[in-house]
C-alpha cells in the first residue's frame, strides 16, 4: 500500500498549497461572472473591487470565475502590488503580458512615457466588437494607490470610462477605505462596484473544509480497505470533540483558511508510523504553530546577566510610565542592585554593553530612531521596551535555579 | 528522488552532530525528507544566537546534496536589492556572476527570470539568514514565493534571532523553534571537547567548576566553547608543573579562581589568554586609558567633558572665585535634578564656553593661537569630540563622547582634580 498511499498524501498536500478549492460565495461567483461575461462577450469595459479580510478567498473566487471562462474570449494580466512597486514596473509587466513587445520590437525596455503612450494607443486602436477583451487583476489594490499622481489607475480607468477596447478591472484588497485612497479624478472615473466577502464565521464551515481537504476520493489508486479507514478515520476526527474545540479556538483567532490548511500541512507531514490521522496528532501541531508563547521561551533563554537586565528595563518603563531609556539608565540601575545584593552578578560596564546589545538584537528591546544617529553615543540610544512585567514575571518563576534575590527583587522595584 | 534509507542515514547523522536538537531534526526531516516531492511554502527557524540553527540548517542542505538545489543568503550583506537576488539567482541556475542576462534590480525581475529557468522539476530550497535585515516586503513576497511561482517544490526559510510575531501577520509560515540548551545540555555537549590527552575526569571536574561560574552570566554556546578553551589551559598548569595532583580539587580551584574572576569580567569580549593577563595589570590599564595627548589638548578634553555635563548655569559658580561662598548652598538644592545628568548623556556646547572653560582651569596663561585651535580639530578627528552640524557656521558646536574613567585618568597625568568641578561628583 506504500507508494500509493504516499501519492495520496502527496495530492493532499498539493491541493493544499495550490489552494483551489472555493468553499460557499456561489452569490458572488455569478455575480462576478456577469460582470466579466459583460466584458468578455459584448466589449463593455467596465471595473471593480474585491474587498475582503486576508486569506478569505478573493483570488480563489477570482481564479474559480476565471476558468469557467473560455481562454480564447480574454487577455488576462496579473499584477500584485507587492511585486509591482512602481507604474514604470507595472507597465513593463502588463506590455510583457499583453505580448505586444512582438509587435514592435523591445518596447518594455523604452522609458515611462513611451510605454504609457505606447499602451494608450493600443487601447484606443481597439474597439468594442474587434478587439479581444483583456481582464486586467491588480492584487494589493491598495499599493497601487500610493504611486505617484495614480498615473497608472488614472489611465487605466480613464480607458474603461472612454469604452475603447474592452476591459475589465478588477482589484483585490483587504482594505476596507481603499475608496478614500484614490484621488478625486481617479475616483470619479471608478465605477464604484464593490463586492464584499466575509470570511467563514461558523465552525461547521471550518469543519467543512476541513473534511473536503483530507477525505480520499474514489479514484485514487489506493486500496479499498486502506481508503475505507482513512475516510472513516477522518469522519470519526471530525465529530470529536477535542477537534471541535480546537476549531473553535482557531476560528476565535483568526479566521484565515490559510492557517487552516497550514495546521492540516503540518499534520500530514508528521503522520505517525501507522499513516493513520490522530486526534494528538493535530492537537500537538496546533499547540506548535500557533500556540506556543514565544517570548517566553525566548525569556527562558537568556542568561541571568540578561534577565536582570530585561527586569531593569521592566522596573525602569513602569517607574517612567513607558518613557524611553538608554543604557546607561539601565546599567545605573543594574548596578545598584547588584552591588547591593550579590556579589556573584557581574557588574563590569563592557560585559553589561555587550549582554545589552544582545537583547537588542533579539529585538526584546526596539530603538526609538530606526535610523542611528552618529552623533549619539552608542550608551545613549534611547530605546523602548517591547516587554511587559508580567511577562518577565512569568518567565522567572519558571527560570531554572534562579537565584532568589532576584526573585525578590522583582517584586519591589525600589532600590 | 532518494530512498528512504538514505532517509534515515541523513537524520542519524544530524543527531549525531547536533545533541539535544531530536525535536527541530524530527520536524524538518518530516517536513522536507519524507514529505516526498511536496515542500511547505515557507518554514520560519527561530531561536536564541548559537542553538545551532544556520549551521543544522547548511548541514541538512549539505547532506541533501545533489537532490536538491538550494541557496544560502546572509541578509546582513543584502544592502540592496540586487544583491538579494542576484547570488540567489546565481546558486539556482548554477551561472557565473558574469554571466547573469539581465540585472536583476527588483522582484519582478527575479520572478520572471525564476519562472522561464526550467527548474520547477526540481526541489528548490532558499534559505535567508538573518531575514530581520530585509524589509518587511520582502518578507511578505519570499513567504508568498510559492503562491507566486505556482510550484509546490519551492521553500524559502527564514532564519532569525527576533519572534516571528514582530514581523507582518500575513507571513503565513511553519515555525521552528530552536530552545536554548540547558545547563546539563551544555555540560554534555562541552563534555565532547575534552582535549584527548587529558582524562575525562579532570575535565568533568574543570567542567563543574566552569559551568559554576561562567552558566549565570552567559549562556551562548559558541562563547562558552571559547571560554572552557581558554581557561582549561591555566587549570592544567600546577598538573603539568607538578605542584598539585589530579585530585586535590580545592587547590586547583584556589588557583583558577583569580583567573575566573578575569574572564567573567571578559564574556563576550573576545578575548585571548595573552590580552586577559594584560588587562589584569592595573597599570597598563591605566596608560591605555590615558591617552598620549598633548599637553593642551589633554586640558580641551577636560574642558569638554566639564562643558559637557555641567549646565551652564553652574559655571560661573565653579569658575569665577568671587562667588564661591554661594557655591554651597546652591549646590544642595540643585543635586537630585542634576543626577540624571550622568545617564542621558553629554549635552552639547559651544566653542565659545570650551575656550572659556578651558582659560578657567589651565593654570598658566597661554595665547590664543591657531595651533591651539588645531587641537580642538584634532580632538575631533580623533573622535573624542563630536562635531555637530556641517561646521561651516561660525561658533561650531561639540558634544564629548569620553567616558568618565578615561577622562579622569587624563586628569591625573596632568595632576588636575576633575571631582571639584563636576557639579554631580562634588
Amino acid at each position: 500500500m506504500g507508494i500509493d498511499f504516499d501519492v495520496c498524501i502527496q495530492n493532499m498536500k498539493k491541493k493544499l498549497i495550490l489552494n483551489n478549492q472555493l468553499y460557499g460565495f456561489d452569490k458572488e461567483q455569478d455575480e462576478l461572472l456577469q460582470i466579466i461575461k459583460k466584458t468578455t462577450d459584448f466589449g463593455e469595459s467596465d471595473s471593480m473591487i474585491i474587498l475582503g479580510p486576508r486569506g478569505c478567498g478573493k483570488s480563489m473566487l477570482l481564479e474559480s470565475v476565471i476558468k469557467s471562462l473560455s481562454p480564447e474570449s480574454h487577455t488576462l494580466v496579473l499584477l500584485n502590488g507587492l511585486i509591482h512597486t512602481d507604474d514604470n514596473l507595472a507597465l513593463k509587466s502588463i506590455i510583457q503580458q499583453l505580448q505586444m513587445e512582438n509587435l514592435d520590437g523591445t518596447f518594455a525596455e523604452g522609458s515611462y512615457a513611451d510605454n504609457i503612450s505606447f499602451l494608450l494607443e493600443s487601447f484606443r486602436a481597439g474597439n468594442k466588437i474587434a478587439s479581444k477583451s483583456i481582464i486586467m487583476v491588480l492584487d494589493k489594490f491598495d499599493m497601487f494607490c500610493s504611486h505617484t499622481n495614480q498615473t497608472l489607475l488614472y489611465n487605466l480607468f480613464d480607458s474603461v470610462q472612454s469604452q475603447q477596447s474592452p476591459l475589465c478591472i478588477i482589484g483585490l484588497t483587504s482594505r476596507i477605505d481603499v475608496i478614500e485612497l484614490l484621488e478625486k479624478r481617479v475616483k470619479s472615473r471608478f465605477s464604484h462596484n464593490i463586492m464584499m466577502l466575509k470570511p467563514p464565521s461558523e465552525i461547521n464551515q471550518l469543519l467543512d473544509r476541513f473534511k473536503h481537504s483530507l477525505i480520499i476520493n474514489k479514484h485514487c489508486k489506493v486500496k479499498a480497505d486502506v481508503l475505507k479507514n482513512w475516510n472513516n478515520n477522518i469522519e470519526s476526527l471530525i465529530s470529536d470533540v477535542r477537534i471541535q474545540n480546537m476549531m473553535k479556538d482557531l476560528l476565535k483567532s483568526s479566521n484565515n483558511s490559510t492557517k487552516l490548511n497550514l495546521l492540516i500541512f503540518m499534520a500530514l507531514s508528521n503522520l505517525s508510523n501507522d499513516l493513520i490521522l490522530t486526534v494528538d496528532n493535530l492537537i500537538n501541531n496546533y499547540t506548535t504553530l500557533f500556540k506556543k508563547d514565544m517570548i517566553l521561551v525566548n525569556l527562558l533563554g537568556l542568561s541571568v546577566l540578561e534577565l536582570c537586565l530585561m527586569i531593569s528595563i521592566c522596573h525602569h518603563s513602569e517607574i517612567y510610565d513607558q518613557e524611553p531609556f538608554n543604557f546607561e539608565m539601565i546599567y545605573d540601575r543594574y548596578c545598584k542592585f547588584a552591588l547591593r545584593n550579590s556579589t556573584l552578578l557581574v557588574t563590569k560596564r563592557q560585559v553589561i554593553i555587550k549582554a545589552f546589545e544582545r537583547i537588542s538584537v533579539m529585538q526584546l528591546i526596539l530603538p526609538v530612531a530606526v535610523i542611528e544617529n552618529k552623533n549619539v553615543l552608542r550608551e545613549y540610544r534611547l530605546y523602548k521596551c517591547s516587554i511587559n512585567l508580567d511577562k518577565v514575571k512569568t518567565a522567572s518563576n519558571i527560570y531554572f535555579r534562579l537565584p532568589p534575590v532576584i526573585l525578590q527583587w522583582l517584586d519591589s522595584n525600589i532600590i | 528522488m532518494l530512498s528512504k534509507s538514505k532517509y534515515t542515514s541523513i537524520k542519524d547523522t544530524l543527531n549525531s552532530e547536533f545533541p539535544f536538537r531530536q525535536v527541530q531534526i524530527n520536524t524538518l526531516n518530516n517536513l522536507f525528507l519524507s514529505g516526498g516531492e511536496v515542500l511547505p511554502p515557507c518554514v520560519f527557524i527561530h531561536g536564541l544566537p548559537s542553538t545551532g540553527k544556520t549551521s543544522l540548517v547548511t548541514r541538512l542542505l549539505f547532506l541533501l546534496g545533489e537532490s536538491v538545489k538550494s541557496s544560502i543568503v546572509n541578509s546582513i550583506c543584502c544592502y540592496t536589492s540586487r544583491l538579494l537576488f542576484e547570488p540567489i539567482l546565481k546558486d539556482l541556475l548554477e551561472i557565473k556572476q558574469s554571466d547573469m542576462p539581465n540585472r536583476c534590480d527588483n522582484f519582478m525581475q527575479f520572478l520572471n527570470i525564476l519562472k522561464q529557468a526550467e527548474i520547477q522539476k526540481k526541489q528548490v530550497i532558499i534559505v535567508l539568514d538573518n531575514c530581520e535585515m530585509l524589509g518587511q516586503e520582502q518578507i511578505v513576497l519570499f513567504s508568498k514565493l510559492q503562491e507566486l511561482i505556482k510550484s509546490y517544490q519551492f521553500c524559502v526559510i527564514f532564519i532569525s534571532q527576533v519572534l516571528p510575531s514582530k514581523f507582518d501577520e500575513d507571513i503565513n509560515c511553519i515555525p521552528i523553534l530552536f530552545e536554548q540548551y540547558n545547563s546539563d545540555d551544555i555540560y554534555f555537549i562541552l563534555l565532547r571537547d575534552r582535549p584527548n590527552n587529558w582524562s575525562i575526569t579532570i575535565y568533568q571536574n574543570f567542567l563543574n567548576v566552569f559551568m559554576g561560574s561562567f552558566y549565570g552570566s552567559c549562556r551562548d554556546l559558541v562563547e562558552l566553547k571559547h571560554l572552557a578553551k581558554l581557561l582549561f589551559i591555566k587549570y592544567v598548569e600546577p598538573i603539568e608543573d607538578g605542584s598539585c595532583t589530579e585530585s586535590n580539587q580545592t587547590v586547583l580551584f584556589r588557583k583558577i579562581s583569580p583567573s575566573i574572576h578575569l574572564l567573567l569580567n571578559n564574556v563576550y569580549l573576545g578575548t585571548s589568554l595573552e590580552n586577559v593577563n594584560s588587562l589584569s595589570d592595573e597599570k597598563i590599564t591605566f596608560e591605555k586609558l590615558a591617552l598620549d595627548l598633548p599637553y593642551y589638548a589633554k586640558y580641551f578634553l577636560i574642558a569638554a567633558y566639564i562643558a559637557s555635563f555641567n549646565l551652564p548655569k553652574y559655571d560661573r559658580q565653579l569658575f569665577v572665585k568671587a562667588s564661591n561662598k554661594k557655591r554651597k548652598t546652591n549646590r544642595l538644592t540643585n543635586k537630585t535634578e542634576n543626577s540624571a545628568s550622568q545617564l542621558v548623556g553629554p549635552k552639547v556646547f559651544s566653542l565659545d564656553r570650551l575656550l572659556a572653560i578651558f582659560y578657567a582651569i589651565i593654570e598658566e596663561n597661554t595665547n590664543m593661537t591657531a595651533n591651539l585651535l588645531a587641537q580642538i580639530n584634532t580632538l575631533s578627528d580623533l573622535g573624542l569630540l563630536i562635531r555637530l552640524g556641517d561646521g561651516k557656521l561660525e561658533t561650531p558646536k561639540y558634544r564629548c563622547s569620553v567616558s568618565f574613567d578615561c577622562v579622569s585618568n587624563i586628569a591625573r597625568t596632568v595632576k588636575f582634580h576633575l571631582n571639584k568641578y563636576l557639579i554631580d561628583k562634588l
